[in-house]
């Protein structure tokens, strides 16, 4: 299946129509998945053994192994200077396929390397050649998160009798553009009839999965012990919650990584609405909708350790005074959304304001996103070259122009069918993310129905923003999905493996809080083995 | 399949314009490289504009290119050229490639761009301290953005090539730790090769060349150990051949040609414009993205990229500003987002171009200067070939008779102040032309087919 926003972007340069007043016809961009790995998975398989593989450090990951290896922060660098990491088709930057060294990035690495070993050899206080080979010898094994071989000890002898007085910064350099710094290796050494991976390729996945950053001296010590299940498990809580069970702050940014991608609200940043409709829409608004997003996040996911239920049901957020006064109910601070104003991460004001144009409610694209990022259903993009479909003249609302556009012509509704009559649920919240009375001045028909994937199989019908929020809520398939989300970031593969890979994990997702989901990761088959 | 009127000429085995290679010898000889250091400039203007708004007519200049009026004598329009084997926004990766994408699901060209082509002809027999230069201007709507789907745009060696859209991080890469005229360091980077002294550069350059002999060795055992995984090999396989480029062969093969430090008139002296980013941008590429900062951000990369083609830092450089499909807000009036507008009104579509225009007559203005490089006494511009051309035109995003115009000579090969009539020309026989005209291998340019725009040739 292409990715979930390709084929949102598709679906806008389809079957939509175009109205002067909304926003015209978007362009498609390429299917950008670059995803040219074969399925791990054959249908219906689970807990498989995944690829043998080298993932390359992304920017992020880079940025924290080159701060923890040489004890940078940031007054003493100012973080690396690198090309922005191609996202995958479903959203995520560290895509095991996607992220490779071409000519370009090999330069900025360069200088990415000579910059810091400038800096450290500052520091270091010493050139002769006994002080860069003890230097070799203490960063180098959490560089390469191992210890390093003989030949690679050697080189590094050869390295520094060539660098002179310059050792120490061409070590620093050489380090950092090495391919065992760069890449995390999860090959493993074959093992019978798959591959193992070796404590120290566990030590790392656990590290950069768990906190961001690489191994410390600490883990690598305990490497060895890393391919005992239960050890594993309990090394993945340590790094991942604190003694009181609370998530520790690198814990934390990685879940809130992964929440983020999954809700794809990058053009939050620069979103505008047209002032005519939207006189209250500012820049501060704006800026406040993320925030009340992150705080939305962090206080479900990991404040309070919440469910994928609790994520899309959830009546609490937390306001600041521009969006209370915005928002026009609630104080600062936690608030309860009043009736009518939906429930749950869905029902947010900017992740409402997102899947709008800048004029008018897009139930295509709230509909597009439950369905691909709430239930996982694959939605088919329409052929590239649909022409525009002649704007209804008779709609007095979007819904009914909605209905216009798609209802009525059988193609377009072979797919709209399963997107549209879900959007039409959030038609109370307007496209600024407030909820409306009207919709341009005629009444407002929020019913709704999550219609069977099979055609003619039964629908379950809804009534506006809340009764969606309890479907969801309440639906298995629905805690699976956002939880395979995880596992796709984790892996670094597709969504559509991953779920595989992790079903074992998944299996027990709906129960229980998602932070758990990710410690379950550390014990799936696919964490230490992998198919030969 | 529907076949426009540029594909039914050339289903006649006809061109306009454009003759045939085989039949040029006298003009290749004559377009032959000259001792000038030539410089191409790729300015791709998106969503084109209504014609009427940007052929210059009689009476002199247009809306749109009434801001470089005074450049028009040396700038030669190509009208009725198109984008062939594609149309609409897609057009973009056509544009610069000749490759057909027909449609937005088609993969990537596969090929090099006109601006990959001349570098490496360039890195093989003059190379530069930079061997091309890519610079943004919100090249997409959000950093998240670019990240999914804005690498794919315009330029490809052949794999997509790289922007960079924060102009602090172009300016402190491109001319960090420089000499400024009083020496001092314009910015908190390391020392870099061309200031420090010869024997440290020296001594600088073997511990590169031994760290780079190191990570090619490591490769190579991480590769056999990955052997027989197909996607892992050739991920190492493209590492490789990039730490070769690096160590200075040429991504063709064939001799390594080492790589200079950047002139001596390139220094750090800090731009204006950029430093007045600064603060905001320093460090956070997301910042680089905001549609508020347009023309601060477009002003400051328009300068950043003339510095370094001007002296000689680099000899190849594209600048993207805003995206095809996006709605960066064009800021005249209250501002107007670029893709919306494109589908509406048309007068004031033209407008936002004009807007784009004042930023090319910017960078024009700086190029327009002794070259440093030539004593002749000839300008960067006249060396230079700055090319303007649009992926479709506004409205349907049709891709025939797009917006194009060129300035500068290309060191006296390209023909300066021509009106050239090319009905029914392709895209690929303007950038044949472009590249014969700097002297590339008519080997290296097959993927653009064996048809010249003669009349551009001097």
């Amino acid at each position: 299946m292409r990715g979930a926003s390709i084929v949102l972007a598709l679906l806008l340069a389809g079957c939509v129509g175009r109205l002067e007043d909304l926003t015209p016809r978007r362009p498609a961009p390429r299917v950008p998945d670059g995803e040219t790995r074969p399925r791990v998975c054959a249908p219906g398989a689970r807990d498989v053994a995944g690829p043998r593989l080298l993932r390359r450090l992304t920017r992020e990951e880079l940025e924290a192994s080159v701060r923890a290896v040489f004890d940078l922060d940031r007054d003493a660098w100012r973080g690396p200077r690198l090309a922005p990491d191609p996202a995958s088709g479903d959203g995520y930057t560290n895509h095991a396929d996607r992220l490779r060294v071409n000519e370009a990035y090999a330069l900025q690495l360069r200088e990415v390397g000579e910059e810091v070993g400038a800096i450290v050899a500052a520091r270091a206080g010493c050139a002769e050649t006994s002080c860069a080979e003890a230097f070799v010898a203490r960063v180098g094994r959490r560089a390469y998160r191992r210890p390093l071989t003989d030949a690679e000890r050697a080189r590094y002898r050869e390295l520094v009798a060539v660098a002179g007085d310059a050792a120490i910064e061409a070590v620093v350099a050489a380090m950092i553009q090495s391919p065992h710094f760069l890449y995390r290796s999860e090959l493993g050494a074959p093992d019978g009839r798959e591959a193992r991976l070796d404590g120290y390729e566990l030590a790392t996945a656990l590290a950069y999965t768990f906190t961001g950053a690489p191994p410390d001296d600490a883990l690598l010590e305990r490497a060895p012990s890393l391919t005992d299940r239960d050890t594993r498990a309990r090394v993945a809580r340590e790094l991942a919650l604190d003694d009181a069970g609370r998530p520790r702050p690198a814990f934390a940014a990685e879940v809130l990584r992964f929440a983020r991608g999954w809700l794809g609200l990058a053009s939050l940043d620069n979103l505008g609405k047209r002032p005519d409709r939207f006189p209250a829409w500012t820049p501060e608004v704006r800026e406040a909708l993320g925030r009340e997003v992150d705080a939305f996040l962090t206080r479900v996911l990991l404040e309070e350790r919440g469910t994928v239920a609790e994520l899309l049901s959830s009546r609490t957020t937390t306001l600041d005074p521009v969006l209370a006064a915005y928002y026009g109910w609630g104080a600062p601070g936690l608030a309860e959304r009043p009736e009518g104003w939906g429930a749950g991460v869905l029902a947010l004001g900017g992740v409402l304001a997102v899947r709008a144009t800048n004029a008018a409610t897009s139930p295509t694209q709230r509909g597009h996103f439950v369905r691909t990022h709430v239930l996982c259903d694959p939605i088919e993009p329409p052929p590239p070259d649909l022409p525009p479909i002649p704007e209804p003249t008779d709609a007095r609302t979007t819904r009914e122009r909605y209905e216009r556009l798609h209802a009525e012509d059988e193609f377009c509704q072979g797919c709209h069918r399963l997107m549209d009559p879900i959007g039409f649920g959030f038609e109370r919240l307007d496209a600024d993310g407030r909820l409306r009375a009207l919709d341009n001045g005629f009444s407002i028909d929020d019913s709704g129905a999550i219609e069977s994937l099979d055609e003619g199989g039964p629908a379950r019908p809804f009534v506006g923003a809340d009764e969606l929020a309890a479907l969801l809520a309440a639906d298995p398939a629905a805690a699976r999905c956002v939880g395979s989300f995880g596992a796709t970031y984790a892996y670094g593969l597709s969504r559509a493996d991953a779920e595989c890979l992790a079903s074992g994990a998944l299996d027990a997702v709906e129960e229980r809080p998602l932070v758990e989901l990710f410690l379950e990761l550390a014990l799936t088959r696919h964490f230490e083995r992998r198919a030969l | 399949m529907r076949m426009n009127r540029r594909s039914f000429v050339r289903a006649l085995g006809v061109s306009a314009l454009g003759i045939p290679l085989a039949g040029l010898a006298g003009r290749l000889a004559s377009a032959s490289p000259s001792a000038a250091p030539r410089r191409l400039i790729l300015w791709p203007s998106l969503n084109g504009v209504r014609p009427d708004l940007f052929w210059p007519g009689g009476g002199g200049a247009s809306l749109v290119t009434e801001p470089f009026a005074d450049y028009l004598d040396r700038a030669t329009f190509v009208r009725g050229l198109g984008i062939e084997g594609s149309m609409n926004h897609y057009a973009v990766r056509s544009m610069f490639t000749g490759a057909p994408v027909s449609d937005y699901l088609t993969p990537d060209p596969g090929v090099r761009s006109l601006d990959q082509v001349v570098a490496e002809h360039f890195a093989a027999t003059a190379p530069s301290a930079r061997r091309s230069v890519h610079l943004g201007v919100i090249p997409a709507d959000a950093l998240e953005l670019y990240q999914r789907f804005g690498r794919s745009t315009f330029f490809f060696d052949p794999t997509p090539v790289d922007y960079e859209a924060n102009p602090v991080t172009a300016f402190d890469r491109l001319f960090g730790g420089l000499a400024t005229p009083d020496d001092t360091p314009s910015a908190p980077s390391a020392p870099s090769a061309p200031s420090a002294p010869p024997s440290r550069a020296a001594a600088r350059a073997a511990a590169r060349a031994a760290a780079l002999a190191l990570n090619r060795a490591e490769l190579d055992e991480l590769a056999a150990r990955a052997r027989g995984l197909a996607l892992e090999e050739d991920k190492l396989a493209q590492h490789a051949r990039a730490l070769d480029a690096l160590g200075g062969a040429p991504m063709g093969g064939g001799a390594a040609m080492p790589t200079p430090p950047p002139p001596a008139v390139c220094d750090g002296t800090r731009l204006s414009s950029v430093e007045a980013l600064r603060p905001a941008l320093e460090g956070d590429d997301r910042a680089a993205y905001r549609y508020e900062r347009f023309e601060a951000l477009f002003d400051a990369q328009v300068d950043v990229l003339a510095r370094a083609v001007t002296c000689g830092l680099t000899r190849v450089a594209t600048l993207q500003a805003g995206s095809a499909d996006g709605n960066v807000i064009v800021p005249i009036d209250h501002g107007y987002p670029h893709h919306d507008t494109s589908h509406g009104d048309q007068e004031i579509f033209g407008r936002c171009q004009r807007w784009y225009a004042t930023k090319f007559a910017r960078l024009l203005r700086q190029l327009d200067v002794p070259d440093p490089l030539c004593p002749d006494g000839r300008t960067v511009l006249d060396n230079t070939c700055v090319l303007w051309l649009s992926e479709c035109l506004p409205l349907d995003h049709s891709s025939d008779e797009v917006p194009c115009l060129l300035v500068g000579g290309a060191g006296g090969a390209l023909a300066r102040g021509a009106r050239i009539s090319a009905a029914g020309a392709s895209n690929r026989a303007l950038l044949k032309t472009i590249a014969h005209a700097f002297g590339v291998p008519d080997a290296d340019t097959r993927h653009f087919g064996d048809v010249l725009v003669r009349e551009l040739l001097a």
